[in-house]
């Protein structure tokens, strides 16, 4: 039985074309958990490729869960700065780091970026795509992230180890948003994907700073009154220790 | 030693936050004021989301000033008939300004509102204090500057409607002069993060004529209420108070106050006021570069929840 499992396998190994072949991916934390003393995180991609030839090239990418941002556009008004025209963004990724072999336009296409849904426009949509600004307020929103962290078009992470193993470790800052991430990796060759394959991965807050903020969430007059009361008592023994000869 | 915050959901040096509360409160401390104003500024620069900030501060004032009530027990003097009508105005302001508050989040007008707040606010308590401190300190080596005529608005008190006697302050005045200070002082508690007691001590002396011995434990007895209101309004309205942030800045604040009674004593009142005034205008100053300066990035990213 062994022995025919043994042979199935390498039957299976041997005559896998190479380039249709999807990888075997995995990540190494498959949940993140936000504790108190949670101050980013390094995403560990990995996984076995069958591409044999050595100009083997991959991308990995992880998005996060789309967050609805307002991005508004400062104006100055009497001398002083304020908030002026905005626009909306629903479904922008909240996260987004790619990591990939070379840079992503020397291995792919303008069409194979595009139907990788892995240029910032199809990324970043404004609600209301026709305004005059929208390209305008899209590099604005992807200069706030890329400052924060958040938005990571291209490290060079992966690596591939003799043609077969390769892994990619992506940074997310402490102020990651929570919800579902999007692992995909992709095979390329000769300007085109060649496979896709896709993974998950949820970032969530756990433990006391998950219990902090739940209760903030589901019983805001109930966590209000709590915060007063925990601030009173410890204002109220702070000072009988104090005040003690 | 590196702590999230699950409110602001950012990472924070735990150490910064407690050094922050506890420098305000060896200033607070030495100089006998709330120090709400500088400390939320003060926030702000180090990162925390103004709003958060000004929420949390709410949370904190409530827990230094009972701390502050306590040690002013022993001395007595408290008006509860004032107070609770200037609490009455003051619940009803925070929950003005706390609804005011809602609405410029909404807008995105609400961190420049605070900024535009605080410098005003900064400039024209910096200045005064400045002023006063400078005058004090010429006046100290000489004979002593004349008292400011204590009772100069007591007539305009008077002619209001409502009249009421205080018998603890010894006054009769309208009841709608407390009741609006307290109201002023509410909305600046919920919007700006303050005790306010900087604006509401020289108004009971100067406008309501009540007696210095009062003033102190009648003001705590406001500034303890209303910031309890102002955290619960804001913790159901915009869900902005962290209260592990509250509580860290309570530890700084609490240590920080006592060390600076101590040093209070042994230094020179007059020049210290100065140094305090400078420090306030410092802060507002620097707000105030941040507002007319031309911005790093022109674009603001603002996450709607």
């Amino acid at each position: 039985m062994i022995r025919l499992t043994i042979a199935l396998l390498t039957w299976c190994l041997c005559s896998a074309p190479p380039l249709a072949a999807k990888p075997v991916i995995d990540v190494a934390q498959p949940l993140v958990e936000i504790r108190s003393f949670f101050y980013g995180a390094n995403i560990l991609v990995f996984g076995a490729v069958a591409c044999g030839q050595p100009d083997c090239d991959l991308i990995v990418v992880v998005k996060g869960p789309p967050v609805p941002v307002t991005v508004r556009r400062k104006e100055r008004v009497a001398g002083i700065w304020v908030n002026g025209k905005s626009e909306r963004f629903n479904t922008a990724p909240g996260y987004f780091a790619l990591a990939a072999t070379q840079p992503v336009q020397h291995i792919l296409s303008e069409s194979g970026r595009l139907r990788a849904g892995l240029r910032d426009t199809t990324l970043f949509k404004p609600n209301d795509p026709n305004t005059a600004d929208a390209a305008a307020f899209r590099s604005g929103l992807i200069d706030d992230l890329n400052q924060r962290g958040l938005y990571q078009p291209y490290t060079e992470a992966v690596s591939i180890k003799e043609g077969t193993l390769f892994r990619a470790t992506l940074e997310a800052p402490a102020e990651v948003p929570t919800g579902a991430f999007e692992i995909k990796v992709f095979t390329v060759s000769d300007g085109d994907i060649t496979s896709e394959t896709q993974q998950t991965l949820t970032v969530k807050k756990a433990g006391f700073e998950a219990f902090v903020s739940d209760s903030a969430k589901k019983y805001p007059y109930f966590y209000g009154g709590i915060s007063v009361f925990l601030a009173l008592i410890f204002g109220f023994v702070s000072a009988n220790i104090f005040s003690r000869p | 030693m590196q702590l999230y915050l699950p409110i602001a959901e950012m990472s924070v040096n735990i150490f910064i936050i407690i050094g922050l509360g506890g420098l305000v409160g060896v200033l607070s401390g030495m100089f006998g004021v709330g120090g709400g104003f500088l400390l939320t500024p003060l926030l702000i620069f180090y990162g925390v989301p103004p709003a958060v900030a000004v929420a949390s501060q709410a949370n904190q004032i409530a827990g230094s000033s009972i701390a502050g009530a306590i040690g002013h027990a022993k001395q007595g003097g408290l008006d509860p008939k004032m107070g609770l009508i200037m609490t009455v105005g003051g619940v009803v302001g925070a929950g003005i300004g706390s609804w005011l508050f809602t609405a410029l989040k909404a807008l995105g007008q609400l961190d420049i509102t605070i900024g535009i707040s605080y410098v005003i606010f900064l400039g024209g308590v910096g200045t005064l204090m400045l002023v006063e401190g400078i005058s004090a300190m010429r006046d100290s080596s000489g004979r002593r500057r004349k008292r400011r005529k204590r009772t100069g608005r007591k007539g305009l008190m008077r002619r209001l409607p409502f009249p009421m006697y205080f018998p603890k302050s010894k006054v009769v005045i309208s009841a709608l002069a407390p009741l609006a200070i307290g109201a002023l002082v509410g909305i600046l508690v919920a919007v700006m993060g303050v005790g306010g007691g900087f604006l509401m001590v020289p108004a009971m002396i100067y406008l309501l004529g009540m007696p210095t011995q009062v003033v102190i434990g009648t003001s705590l007895m406001q500034i303890i209420f209303v910031t309890a209101a102002a955290t619960i309004f804001h913790a159901a309205s915009t869900q902005t108070v962290d209260a592990l942030l509250a509580l860290l800045l309570l530890v700084g604040a609490v240590v920080g106050t006592r060390i600076g009674i101590q040093i209070g004593r042994k230094l020179k009142a007059e020049q210290l006021r100065v140094l305090l005034a400078l420090i306030v205008l410092g802060v507002g100053i620097r707000l105030a570069v941040e507002l007319v300066q031309p911005p790093e990035r022109l674009y603001v990213v603002e996450q709607i929840s």
